[in-house]
């Protein structure tokens, strides 16, 4: 296993757009590294030009120390799990995982052992002989998965491979590649536009939009941590509310919201000058990090008008009109005492729930970015 | 490429991409095309240009340029006639098609009759048979003696006119044709929107207020594109009217008869580029309205559209279809009754049967079999090849260059297959390419007229496969040798070889190029037929004709096979 490291990557297609725009981070070896992002945002153009199925307008990728931008696919020695599985129709399972042995040994009692390891590793030892067309969807996609590792390549490349499954299989299998790529110890690029799946498989997730990377961390970090609005609008749920910066409070500063008592809030993401005092910026904070009451507690509460409650069974999402017309989000995991569609109630906001980023990046947000 | 396994890490793999990296295969193949394209197409269809505009016999020089062969189309009456009587059968035999193809098509779609797929089958079999095998046997059914005329003239009292002519031509070619608007139609009628038609009816749209305003006019693209291919057919066929023609002078007949008749291939060349002339005009007038067909709504419904159940239209609409398809194939009947009839002149049915036409040919016409099955085998696999590259190309490579695939696709499609015969005399009768008169020439104008077809169908498959697959092969560390090898040639193999054999088939029954290119060395089991009509010997014409025409059923079958029902929309799609 080497480790990766993509330094600067642009990709310029005919016509001038700029698919990647200067994209830069380090895959140590063995972990599990993921480009997330929404359709069109760049994340499979890096990962085929990571695989030199295209070719970067400029910047570097490298495999260890060693420059692999402008060499060959078929001589960097990885593996690939395509969307569409790219199992070979006429060829059996077998000869399927078989295939990037073949090219690199002639020994066929050694390729034959290894097949049937790899095919162990994902379970599926018993398909051999079938043709791809006879598996199903999990099935396929745990073969190819084989396919891609039996050889050990020196980095395994997945390009949302899970996005034909259906919910309940997707949730399965991507235990089962964290599983198989712990045990197989590859360093892993993963693609994948479903922030679930990024956020529960990796070790490290890069957030891209308009081919640039926003935010790159540990799950947690992306999630708990974000960096601007606009990374925490596009992982989880995310409740925005316009608010007047008053006073600095430590490292955090007492804002006002439309409405409310002034509101303490412990982070604020951004230059200084974007938080000085009487500054507009925005108010961030998870549905599920909020509480709904029936009565106010002092610094932390805005009211409101509960206008909606939809039990889900694991969690109850009430929404929420504030003073100023916005809506706020909330989900708990228990129904609030006495409050029923209709009632009046205040939002409970924890300091080191909830984060201030600058103005302008509401408006981002609500184009809807 | 390395043979061991290779280490983990990259420290083992080489550094640089090598030779053996970088894909040659699509100079390679572009080059090739370039070739052909430059020597077999261009460099012909030049030197026919320019003897086109110099007298026979006459030297190629600035001084000698002249265009006396073309004021010939208003000094001669042969000539004028000539282009007269190619418009007139061309028209008529398109008029006809669609009278017979349209009816056909809407009761195979949308009544809901016995044996459709059978009389499918059975309807385009006269496109799979070659037409003027079909042709001569028109002879023997409204002849002078024919049994068809004998009937009129016993039972009716009626004398019918002569086969000979206008007439013949385009029963004959009509008869052959209406397949093409049969199944192009029908292609489009059966994916058009059934909710469309459905809506007109919950408006309160009558049958024929909804076939006017609804069902016509979406396919009258289809209609338009079958026309026009009709046309092209027609314009350039020359075994129907050779046999049916007499006196009666179309074109491609008239290219013949100076090339055979004074050896004068500067006439021949300024006709066929008349002829060309016609053809290009009709590709024009094809493109646009296929341009226009891509604006009508195609279903994704896979819902099938409402069948009418009603009886009396069940029952007339049978009666049509099975008239129709069983006097197309009349012709083919008579040319298997005709071939196992010792005696059959005058008389209502042969009044003797026997083998004795078979062993008649199989003392002469042996050798004439062996060179077609050698001939069309060997340029089978050479327009296979060749085709198959040049669509893997041009699908797969983004390389420049890919004008030189869609002009060496493109011209043999334009031109008739006298014309090509007459554009190969021309550049290869005389130095420095002088090959007229080998079977060479005769291969290399099968190959330029054929491999566009495989072309067709391979770029059909290549398109149709995920190139995600190519990139996994290339992904686990194969090169593109072996990508293609492996991948990429098994997946489109079924494909390539159906339209091999469906090369095959064609070839088989091939006269108008072979015409004028066989020497008596080379002599083709068509030019064996078209010996005996002249001699007037029918019965072992049709023992011939009988004996290619099971090689090309054979051919059709496995290609069938092959590739399920996908092999009359091949023949349709032309």
């Amino acid at each position: 296993m080497v480790s990766l490291s993509v330094q600067n990557l642009v990709k310029e297609f005919a016509g001038g757009t700029r698919a990647v725009d200067g994209i830069s981070f380090d895959v140590p070896a063995g972990s599990l590294f993921t480009l997330l992002g929404p359709s069109g945002c760049g994340k499979t153009t890096t990962l085929r030009m990571v695989a030199g199925l295209e070719i970067p307008t400029s910047g570097k990728i490298l495999f260890g120390n060693e420059d692999y931008t402008f060499f060959p696919p078929h001589r960097r020695n990885i593996g690939m799990v395509f969307q569409s599985y790219a199992l070979f129709p006429h060829m059996s399972v077998f000869e399927n995982v078989a295939y990037g042995l073949r090219v690199r040994s002639n020994d066929n009692a050694d390729v034959k052992r290894r097949v049937m390891e790899a095919l162990k590793l994902v379970g599926l030892d018993y398909a051999a002989e079938r043709r791809p067309s006879q598996l199903s969807g999990g099935q396929q996609q745990r073969i190819a998965l084989a396919r891609a590792l039996v050889y050990d390549p020196a980095l395994l490349l997945l390009d949302e491979p899970l996005s034909n499954l259906d919910a309940k299989l997707r949730v399965q299998m991507r235990e089962e590649i964290r599983r198989i790529q712990k045990a197989a110890g590859a360093t892993t690029l993963y693609v994948t536009h479903d922030q679930e799946e990024a956020l529960s498989i990796s070790d490290v997730v890069a957030v891209i939009h308009h081919g640039r990377i926003s935010q790159i961390g540990k799950p947690h970090d992306v999630y708990e941590k974000p960096v601007s609005a606009i990374v925490a609008d596009f992982i989880g749920k995310a409740n925005f509310l316009k608010c007047v910066v008053s006073s600095k409070a430590g490292n955090g500063r007492v804002v006002k919201v439309a409405g409310a008592s002034p509101i303490t809030v412990s982070s604020c993401v951004g230059a200084d000058a974007d938080f000085a005092d009487a500054k507009n910026a925005v108010l961030f904070f998870r549905p599920e990090k909020a509480g709904l009451s029936a009565t106010a507690a002092g610094g932390k509460s805005v009211p409101c008008t509960v206008q909606q409650i939809l039990y889900l069974g694991e969690a109850v999402r009430y929404t929420a009109i504030l003073p100023s017309g916005e809506m706020a989000y909330l989900s708990l995991n228990r129904r609030a005492e006495g409050i029923s569609e209709g009632s009046e109630a205040f939002v409970v906001l924890e300091a080191d729930d909830c984060r201030i980023f600058p103005e302008e990046q509401y408006a981002l947000v609500k184009r809807g970015n | 490429m390395a043979r061991k396994v290779q280490p983990a890490g990259p420290g083992p793999i080489v550094k640089k991409a090598g030779f053996r990296d970088i894909d040659w295969s699509a100079w390679i193949v572009l080059g090739m095309l370039a070739v052909i394209l430059v020597l077999f197409l261009i460099y012909p269809i030049g030197r026919m240009l320019i003897s086109s505009f110099v007298e026979q016999d006459e030297p190629i020089s600035w001084q000698n340029l002249t265009l006396y062969n073309f004021r010939r189309f208003f000094t001669s009456r042969l000539y004028r006639d000539a282009m007269q009587h190619s418009l007139a059968v061309s028209l008529s035999s398109v008029l006809f098609s669609i009278l017979l193809g349209l009816p056909l098509a809407y009761i195979m779609s949308r009544i809901d009759i016995p044996g459709k797929s059978v009389l499918t089958s059975l309807a385009t079999l006269p496109l799979i048979l070659p037409p003027f095998v079909g042709a001569y046997s028109w002879i023997l059914l409204l002849g002078k003696n024919g049994f068809v005329t004998y009937l009129f003239k016993r039972y009716l009292g009626i004398e019918l006119p002569s086969i000979y002519g206008f007439h013949g031509i385009t029963i004959a070619q009509s008869l052959s044709y209406y397949p093409y608007v049969f199944l192009m139609v029908q292609g489009s009628l059966s994916l058009a929107d059934p909710y469309l038609e459905e809506s007109a009816d919950v408006m309160g749209a009558g049958f024929m207020r909804k076939l006017r305003t609804i069902t016509l006019p979406l396919v009258a693209p289809a209609i338009g594109g079958a026309a026009i291919t009709v046309f092209m057919k027609a314009i350039g066929n020359f075994g129907v009217p050779s046999i049916l023609g007499g006196e009666y002078y179309v074109l491609p007949t008239l290219i013949y008869f100076q090339v055979v008749g004074y050896y004068n291939v500067n006439a021949a060349s300024a006709i066929s580029l008349v002829s060309v002339l016609f053809s290009v005009a009709a590709l024009i007038l094809m493109q646009k309205v296929t341009a226009r067909q891509a604006a009508v709504t195609l279903t994704t419904t896979t819902r099938q559209v409402k069948q009418i159940t009603n009886p009396l239209a069940k029952t007339l609409g049978f009666i049509y279809a099975a008239l129709v398809i069983l006097v197309s194939l009349a012709p083919h009947i008579t040319v298997l009754v005709a071939a196992f009839s010792e005696t059959w002149a005058g008389t209502p049915w042969p009044t003797k049967m026997s083998l004795a036409n078979f062993s008649r040919i199989a003392t002469h016409a042996l050798s004439p079999l062996k060179n077609s099955l050698i001939l069309s085998t060997a340029a089978t696999l050479v327009a296979t090849v060749i085709g198959s590259l040049a669509a893997y190309t041009a699908v797969r490579r983004k390389s420049g260059g890919r004008w030189i695939i869609d002009l060496a696709v493109m011209l043999p499609f334009v031109l008739p297959g006298i014309v090509v015969g007459v554009a190969l005399l021309t550049a290869f009768g005389a130095p420095p390419f002088y090959i007229a008169g080998t079977a060479y020439i005769v291969l290399i104008a099968y190959v330029i007229r054929r491999m566009p077809y495989v072309f067709r169908s391979a770029s059909g498959a290549l398109q149709g496969m995920d190139p995600v697959l190519e990139q996994a092969s290339t992904i686990m560390g194969a090169g593109w040798a072996r990508t293609f090898g492996r991948v990429t040639l098994p997946l489109i193999a079924p494909s390539v070889v159906a339209a091999g054999l469906i090369t095959f088939t064609t070839l088989i029954g091939e006269l108008s190029t072979t015409m004028m290119l066989y020497s008596a060395r080379w002599k083709t089991v068509t030019v064996a037929i078209y010996e005996y009509l002249l001699e007037d010997l029918l019965g072992p014409a049709c023992a011939l004709g009988t004996v290619v025409n099971v090689v090309v059923l054979i051919g059709i079958f496995m290609a069938n096979r092959l590739l399920g029902q996908k092999v009359s929309n091949m023949f349709g799609g032309n």
